[in-house]
């Protein structure tokens, strides 16, 4: 009898230890995932871990915004903005009297809107050459931003913690992550984590 | 006979001149007749009132292993001039957000977060979009198509057009129409009738290696006032959390107005 009471009982203990086991690992898991816990991979989301950044992910009609980036981001563009021979294709043909019959046309045009197009290039191009660039920081530990409104503030912040420790403090979320202390903020379609100073009372 | 032979050449030269210019004319005439398609179209859109329209896109990301991954999301749209817009977003991943102008402040909430930010903009929508794309760094994937101006920027970015077909697959016959410009080459299919509104396009970033891709297809569209609801007040949930909008330090001095977050 003692013995069948024993036994149940290891068999219990050993079902409680893996159940928690379990429960740890979905729990690490999720903060991995970043959601609602310790953030998003910077420029990797998902369950995958496949990085989303695109030029074609802002949908605009150009893509010259490298150019305007300043010199680090530039030399990281480099490589995939490197021109590519473009394989000769049966409408080269075609594309050649294209170019020839719109070549008279085209510089009427360029001329016609040189001046106006120094103009508008600058505008364009902060307008529409948007990147979703969740990788515009990679390589950086963190990425400045002003918040807008603060008076001049510049803000340092990452897109994902290293924790998920939160605490509330007059309604603002706080994570905890070493010695470092985070809140979020909005920035280009993403939530972030700005570098702050510790709460009241912590 | 001398007379005769220059005749002859005259009329050779005559007759081939005209053999080659013909077709450059009448290639002339296809672009003409796929920038007035494209025209008529920006024409309907910029001359909107209201509209709201369903666009479900979808993009090309370069892997670092060279793999291209598509990654996508649904909005939902209402644009009502001169100074309301509601974008609902989904994303792929689940992400949902709504975005609000109502004129004066644009209002963003992840509702997968549950965390808001604001931020002043009083002005049209074509402001809006402007500021949201190129200051605020929101996408708005599309976005000078939303703006009244997109006669005169499709007119100065189109270097190129061609009519590719007659499209009957799509609900209704489109206009399969290409165009390229500097920067990008991008195909647009457009309805055919009372309403030329565009119902996909596709953009191809070539500069960039292995050519990623935006496509976008465009339902339910409606220009009619009922169909516009909005609302374009928002309020979050009482238990969201206002966050600072930040934007990026480009060494620029931009500095609008908003709130929350840490002090």
């Amino acid at each position: 009898m003692k013995t069948r009471y024993s036994s149940i009982f290891v068999i219990a203990v050993i079902f409680l230890f893996c159940l928690t086991t379990f429960l740890a690992s979905l729990a690490e898991a999720r903060g991995r995932g970043g959601r609602g816990g310790g953030g998003r991979g910077g420029g990797m989301r998902g369950g995958g871990g496949f990085s989303r950044s695109s030029p074609a992910a802002g949908g605009g009609f150009s893509s010259r915004s490298a150019a305007r980036q300043p010199q680090r981001q530039m030399q990281r563009e480099m490589p995939r903005q490197q021109p590519r021979e473009r394989q000769r294709d049966p409408s080269e043909g075609r594309e050649d009297r294209q170019e020839h019959r719109d070549e008279a046309r085209e510089d009427r045009q360029d001329h016609r809107d040189e001046a106006r197009e120094d103009r508008q290039d600058f505008i364009d191009d902060e307008w529409d050459d948007h990147h979703h660039d969740d990788d515009w920081d990679e390589g950086a530990a963190f990425v400045t931003g002003m918040a807008v409104g603060a008076a001049m503030n510049r803000n340092k912040y990452v897109y994902s913690v290293p924790c998920s420790t939160t605490v509330i403090v007059g309604g603002i979320t706080y994570y905890h992550c070493a010695s470092t202390w985070y809140s979020r903020g909005y920035e280009g379609g993403e939530v972030v984590y700005i570098i702050t100073t510790a709460p009241a009372g912590y | 006979m001398k007379k005769i032979t220059l005749l002859l050449v005259i009329g050779a030269l005559a007759a081939f001149l005209l053999s080659t210019a013909q077709p450059a004319n009448a290639a002339e005439k296809d672009d003409q007749q796929a920038m007035d398609i494209l025209q008529k179209m920006a024409t309907t859109l910029a001359g909107a009132e209201q509209f709201s329209v369903t666009v479900s896109s979808s993009y090309d990301a370069p892997q670092e292993n060279g793999q291209m991954v598509e990654f996508g999301a649904l909005r939902n749209i209402q644009v009502k001039r001169p100074d309301k817009m509601r974008v609902e977003v989904q994303e792929s991943d689940g992400d949902q957000r709504i975005l609000v102008f109502n004129g004066k402040q644009i209002i963003v909430h992840n509702m997968t977060e549950n965390v808001y930010a604001t931020a002043d903009k009083i002005g049209s929508v074509d402001d809006a979009v402007k500021h949201l794309i190129s200051v605020l760094k929101i996408p708005l994937p599309l976005g000078r198509m939303f703006r009244t101006t997109i006669q005169a920027e499709l007119e100065r970015l189109v270097k190129e057009i061609d009519y590719v077909e007659l499209n009957t697959l799509t609900d209704v016959p489109t206009d399969h129409l290409a165009a390229r410009s500097r920067d990008v080459d991008f195909q647009i299919w457009i309805a055919q009738g009372k309403e030329p509104l565009p119902r996909r396009m596709v953009i191809t970033y070539k500069n960039y290696k292995g050519d990623p891709q935006f496509r976008a297809d465009f339902t339910n569209w409606n220009l009619d006032a009922k169909g516009v609801k909005g609302p374009f007040k928002y309020s979050p949930p009482k238990d969201a959390e206002q966050v600072p909008m930040l934007v990026r330090d480009r060494q620029a001095t931009y500095m609008p107005t908003g709130q929350g977050g840490a002090k």
